[in-house]
Parts: structure tokens; C-alpha cells; sequence
């Protein structure tokens, strides 16, 4: 069996334990966690077939968007549903642990598999990312700008049917608030001091108080 | 590479309007105190700006030089006599509708700078899949036609009407795209190719089966965004829910894109499964002529009798298409116009027949029209002669040279259904002019309508281009086939 072929079997298995251990943990921690090693381990199967663009991306967007499953978890899953752990280092520690380990593992393979296995690093000009980004912005230019036109359209269409303006909203008016002025608020009248005769008792229902 | 600026001239206009309108909300405030919402001068600038910069699209591209047939940005886009005159009759038309309906824009309050960047997105990716010869920008292009489409539907954000038309229009509309990408990721697959050019040589030599099973996909994909029988299920909804201008627009200028799409594909990459489409063509021909035919007599609302309407005229559209021949391209594309142009005027009227805030837009709001505003019971009568087909107007000449077309290359049971399905259209369309100008008028007649400055005089030069037409019709025909006789993809 070839180092590729290894590889590939071994990344193929974690990739399917990670893939099962999604569905069925019954932490959404764990579930999340395992959803990372799964991305990472695809990532990895994909650098080892020569695709090594996507599999970054991969890693950038998918790895990033699981960050903000994350943050869902935490926020809208009730966790003291789950039962108490007797320790905190048994249920976050060994998992996150065990996740490290393996990626590394995958790392430390996938750097061997690269430099020793396959020979020498390909010459820039025939890596994928340099032809993928040859092949965007030069050939398919235009198909990239409507892109950008489609992604914007998105954005100006989402705003235009959530924004309300509902005349019951309060708002602070910053600028407002700093030009205000003592004389705005306050109006100091000259008044005669006056003196009734029966001062003393009402000052004395007040001390009752 | 040196930038082809020149060629894309039309597009950067459009982008440029576009950015400009984003910065109108950072200079002038959405709501000045006092003033109703959103009727700021914020609308009315952005709307001179549209205007402005649509009619400047339509010179440079006037101005490009059509005379022989050019592939632009990297073999993407195609630059033709015939992607010339749909652009400009896009372009135009969207214009026009733009100038009826402004008074509806103000009194639905839509007159805002959002309505306009959501129209010109829809308008860069028509123009794309006008131009287009390589299925990633034409999907891309229908993405970017439709997604702002869907929102303007619902951009009456107190109506449910429109919210319900929006979300219906929104899935199935996805569905409808993810059938068009999987079509095309099967001829991909038989073929190695995402260009049409490429595609029409590989195509005999790919496998056949698959190329089938894709064409299939595409069909569908395409069919829906045509409202054909049976993806029609979402078009009487949303041409009721959607905004009188919005619904104007999707059954105008976005059915001629994909038209030109769909006849670029069969005659162009697919050419050689053209047994095949006809098979497929003339079933969904028949059965949209006569869901469109029958069902529109039971419709109470203008707007979806239109829809109703529209369906079935894309049927007869399907007629010309499906012979084959440049002949029949050039029918089909005749016929588009022509429903275009008709339909911009049925649009018009009902534009300007907003009163008090109310829609006017059922059966029974037409009676006793002519005695309240015989101007627009004239207008609307062309159109709905126009769009039942008698003779002296364009209509009649569009429905004419399809079913010649069909019937001489011998469908001859298909022209047949034809011929009877707009005897029984005539009905519906008649009878709007029959409760226009023959029955009494619940309103009282002081009821005033909106006015728009020059719409009215637009919309009765639009009404007399359909006579006008109808009794030179080869104004547009020779041209159009001269355009297409010279095009190699068309």
C-alpha cells in the first residue's frame, strides 16, 4: 500500500467516525467539535487528491462558519437540560483534546505526504490557486462581476423587506443631543422673594414628614 | 488583457446608476419631519437618475457597431444585431413602464431608492442573458434577473398578498434555477463544455442519454421562468400579488430574455436533439394555449386574467420555436414583441386606474369605463383587441405568422388547437370592452384617476404604435429577420 493510499484510508476514517459521532453525541458541543474534525478531515482528503485551493477554503469558511454554530449552541440550546457532568475536564477537555490530536496528526501527515512523499512542491505557475485565480479574474471576469452585482442585489433586497420604520420607536439624535444648549432647558425667572406669615408651621408639617 | 470598455459600454451604465443610487440615502435623509414617509425628493431623484441612465444605456448601445457579430469579454457574451435590438427593447421598455407608473409608484409609496437599485440589478442580469453564450454567466445572469425580482414583489411590505405571492414565487423559483443547474451540469458532463459554441460541436459526439436527461432539466427550468403549462402554478398569484409595475415588468421584459435563452439554446448547443425539443415543445405548447384559454374565463381580477393571458401566449410563442427554422425564430421573437408591446399599454391603463388608494384592478372597477375616462377605454380596448388577435391591430399579425409557421412545417393539429384556443381567448378579452363601453358605472364619475406627467400622452403613442404596427407589421419583421438571418448563434 502506498503512503497515498494510506492517506487516504485513514483520513477516510476519521472522516466517517467524526461524520457519525455528528449525529450521534448527545452534547451539542461535542457534536460541533466533531463537525469541525469533519471539515478539517475532508479539507485534508482534498489537499492529499491535489485540490489544494478548495480544501483551504474549506477550511476558512466552513471551519470559520462552524464557529458561529458555536455561538447558536450556546445562546438557543438550554444546556442545564443536558445532565450536570461530575467534571468539566472529562466532557470539554479529552474531546477537545482528542480533536487536536487527531488534526495535528493529519497536519504533521499531510506536511510529510507534501515534501517527502510527492517529490518537490509544484512550481507556482501550475498550482491550483494561481489557475483558479488566473482562470476568475482574467476569463471568467464578467461572470465574477455579476457575482458581486447578485451578492449586493442580496444584501439591498434583505435590507429593503426587513427595514420598518415604526413611528413608535424611540431614538437618541446624537447631534441633537450635543447641540442642546442650557438655555434649551432651563429658564431661570427673576422673582420677588416672598415671605408668607404662617412659613414656620409649614416647615414644621414637613419635618413631620 | 486590455479592457473591451467600448463593447460593455451599455452594462457600466447601468452599474454606474446603480452606485449612484446606493449614495442617494447617505445625502439626502429617508424622512424629513413633517413630510409623509418615504415621499422625500430621495424617490424623485433616484427615479430622474434611472430614467436618465437607462435612456444612456440604450444610446451606447445604439451607438456599438452591430454590423457583424462579435463575442465579447473572453467568448462570454455575444454581441449581435439581435442582442443589440432586445437590449434596446429592454431597456425601452422598462423606461416606459418607469413613466406610467409613477403616480402608482408615489401613491403605494414605492417611490423610493430601494425599488429603483432592485430594478437595475434585474436589468444587468437581463442584459446578461440576452448577450450570453456560456451557461455560467447565464445562469448567473437568471439568478441575478430573478432574486431582485422576488423582493420586489414584496416590496408593499404592509400587503400579505404580496408577502404570500413573494415566498411562492421565491421557491418555486428556486427550484425552478436548480433544475436549470443540474440540466446544465448534465450537458457539462456529456459534452466537457460550459460554452454554447462548444457545446453545439461536441453535442453529436456526446453521450446521448445524458445530454437528453439535461435538456430535459433545462426545459423545465426555462419553461417556469416562461410561465409555461405546467410551471405556470405560481403566475396568476404573483401578477395578482406583486406591484401593478412589477407585474408589468416580469411579464415583459424578463419573458424576453429568457425567449431569446431559450431559442438560443435549441438552435445553437442543442440543435441536434431537435426531434427531441419538438416533441417536448409541442406538448407544453398545446397544453399552455389551453389552460391559458379556458381558465381566464373564470378569473374576476384584471391581473390575474393577464396572467392567465400570459400563459397562454406563450404557448402560441412556443409555436414558432418549436419549427426549428430561422423562420420560426424569427416568428416566435415577432410574437414576443408584439405581446410585449401590447401588454405594456394593458399595463398602463391599469397603472393609471389607481384611485384613492385602491388597486382597481377586478372586472367589475371596467364597467362604464368609456363614460368616466374614454381615453383609457379606448387605450384598453386596443390592447385587449391587440392581445385577442383581430386583425387590424398588431396582435393579429403575431398570432398570424406563428401559426403559419407551425402550419406550414406541419404541425398541423397543433395549429389547429391554436386557432381554437384564441377563438375561445376572444371571449375574455372582449369582454372587457363589451363592460368598458356597454354597461353602467357603479363609481360616480368624479372620481379622478392618477396622473402622471407625459404618461398619458406616452400610453396613447404606445396604443397607436399597435395600429401603426398592425398595418405595417414588416417595420419589425424584415428587421428582425434581416437580424437574424446574419446571426450564426443567435
Amino acid at each position: 500500500m502506498t503512503f497515498s493510499a494510506f492517506l487516504f484510508y485513514t483520513f477516510s476514517a476519521i472522516l466517517i467516525g467524526s461524520a457519525i459521532s455528528v449525529v450521534s453525541t448527545r452534547h451539542p458541543i461535542h457534536s460541533a467539535l466533531s463537525l469541525v474534525l469533519a471539515f478539517f478531515t475532508t479539507a485534508a482528503i482534498w489537499v492529499t487528491l491535489g485540490a489544494e485551493f478548495l480544501g483551504l477554503a474549506l477550511v476558512v469558511i466552513y471551519v470559520g462558519a462552524v464557529m458561529v454554530f458555536f455561538l447558536f449552541v450556546i445562546m438557543m440550546v438550554n444546556v442545564r437540560d443536558f445532565k450536570k457532568p461530575k467534571s468539566n475536564w472529562r466532557v470539554y477537555f479529552v474531546p477537545l483534546l482528542l480533536v487536536g490530536v487527531l488534526m495535528f496528526a493529519e497536519l504533521a501527515m499531510l506536511i510529510i505526504y507534501s515534501t517527502g512523499g510527492r517529490g518537490a512542491v509544484p512550481e507556482p505557475e501550475t498550482r491550483n490557486t494561481f489557475l483558479l485565480g488566473k482562470a476568475m479574474f482574467d476569463h471568467y471576469i464578467y461572470a465574477l462581476e455579476i457575482v458581486a452585482v447578485l451578492l449586493l442585489s442580496a444584501m439591498v433586497a434583505a435590507i429593503a423587506l426587513t427595514h420598518r420604520k415604526t413611528s413608535s420607536t424611540k431614538r437618541q439624535v446624537p447631534s441633537e443631543q450635543i447641540a442642546i444648549k442650557r438655555d434649551d432647558r432651563v429658564r431661570l425667572v427673576k422673582m420677588d422673594v416672598v415671605r408668607d406669615e404662617d412659613e414656620p408651621e409649614d416647615n414644621k408639617k414637613q419635618a413631620d414628614k | 488583457m486590455s479592457f473591451p470598455f467600448f463593447s460593455l459600454l451599455p452594462e457600466l451604465t447601468l452599474l454606474t446608476g446603480l452606485l449612484l443610487l446606493l449614495l442617494i440615502p447617505f445625502f439626502i435623509p429617508r424622512s424629513i419631519e413633517g413630510v409623509q414617509e418615504d415621499q422625500t425628493c430621495g424617490g424623485k431623484i433616484a427615479y430622474i437618475i434611472t430614467q436618465v441612465s437607462l435612456w444612456l444605456a440604450i444610446l451606447f448601445l445604439c451607438l456599438q457597431d452591430v454590423e457583424s457579430t462579435r463575442l465579447a469579454m473572453q467568448t462570454l457574451l455575444l454581441r449581435s444585431m439581435l442582442t443589440q435590438m432586445l437590449q434596446v427593447v429592454a431597456l425601452a421598455a422598462t423606461s416606459v413602464a418607469l413613466f406610467y407608473a409613477y403616480g402608482y409608484l408615489i401613491h403605494e409609496r414605492l417611490l423610493k431608492t430601494e425599488t429603483f437599485i432592485l430594478l437595475f440589478c434585474t436589468l444587468l442580469g437581463v442584459m446578461t442573458v440576452i448577450g450570453a453564450t456560456h451557461f455560467i454567466p447565464v445562469y448567473l445572469g437568471i439568478e441575478l434577473m430573478s432574486l431582485p425580482l422576488y423582493a420586489m414583489v414584496a416590496l408593499r411590505k404592509e400587503h400579505l398578498t404580496s408577502a404570500e405571492a413573494s415566498l411562492k414565487y421565491f421557491f418555486l423559483g428556486a427550484l425552478a434555477s436548480s433544475f436549470l443547474l443540474y440540466g446544465f451540469s448534465l450537458i457539462y458532463g456529456a459534452t466537457g463544455s460550459l460554452s454554447m459554441l462548444e457545446i453545439g460541436r461536441q453535442a453529436i459526439s456526446g453521450n446521448a442519454t445524458l445530454l437528453k436527461i439535461g435538456l430535459l432539466f433545462v426545459v423545465a427550468g426555462l419553461a417556469f421562468k416562461l410561465s409555461i403549462v405546467p410551471f405556470h402554478m405560481w403566475a396568476p398569484d404573483v401578477y395578482r400579488g406583486a406591484p401593478t409595475f412589477v407585474t408589468a415588468f416580469i411579464s415583459t421584459v424578463s419573458k424576453l430574455a429568457i425567449v431569446i435563452l431559450l431559442l438560443r439554446l435549441m438552435s445553437g448547443p442543442l440543435v441536434s436533439l431537435m426531434t427531441y425539443w419538438q416533441s417536448i415543445l409541442v406538448v407544453l405548447a398545446c397544453l399552455s394555449m389551453i389552460l391559458g384559454a379556458t381558465v381566464a374565463i373564470l378569473q374576476t381580477n384584471i391581473k390575474r386574467m393577464l396572467a392567465y393571458s400570459t400563459i397562454g401566449h406563450m404557448g402560441y410563442l412556443l409555436l414558432g420555436a418549436m419549427t426549428g427554422d430561422l423562420a420560426g425564430y424569427s416568428a416566435s421573437l415577432f410574437y414576443v414583441f408584439v405581446y410585449a408591446i401590447t401588454n405594456l399599454v394593458a399595463f398602463g391603463v391599469l397603472l393609471s386606474m389607481h384611485v384613492d388608494e385602491k388597486e382597481n384592478d377586478n372586472l367589475d372597477d371596467f364597467r362604464g369605463l368609456y363614460y368616466r375616462s374614454p381615453l383609457r377605454a379606448l387605450l384598453m380596448g386596443m390592447a385587449m383587441f391587440s392581445l385577442a388577435g383581430i386583425p387590424p391591430f398588431i396582435g393579429f399579425f403575431g398570432k398570424f405568422a406563428v401559426i403559419e409557421i407551425a402550419f406550414n412545417n406541419g404541425f398541423f393539429w397543433t395549429s389547429i388547437i391554436a386557432i381554437l384556443t384564441s377563438v375561445i381567448a376572444a371571449f375574455y378579452y372582449l369582454r372587457i370592452v363589451l363592460l368598458m363601453f356597454f354597461t353602467e358605472s357603479a363609481m360616480s364619475a368624479t372620481r379622478y384617476f392618477t396622473r402622471a406627467p407625459w404618461s398619458m400622452s406616452l400610453l396613447t403613442i404606445n396604443g397607436l404604435t399597435l395600429i401603426v404596427l398592425g398595418l405595417f407589421p414588416s417595420l419589425i419583421l424584415s428587421r428582425l429577420v434581416y437580424a437574424i438571418a446574419r446571426v450564426i448563434v443567435i
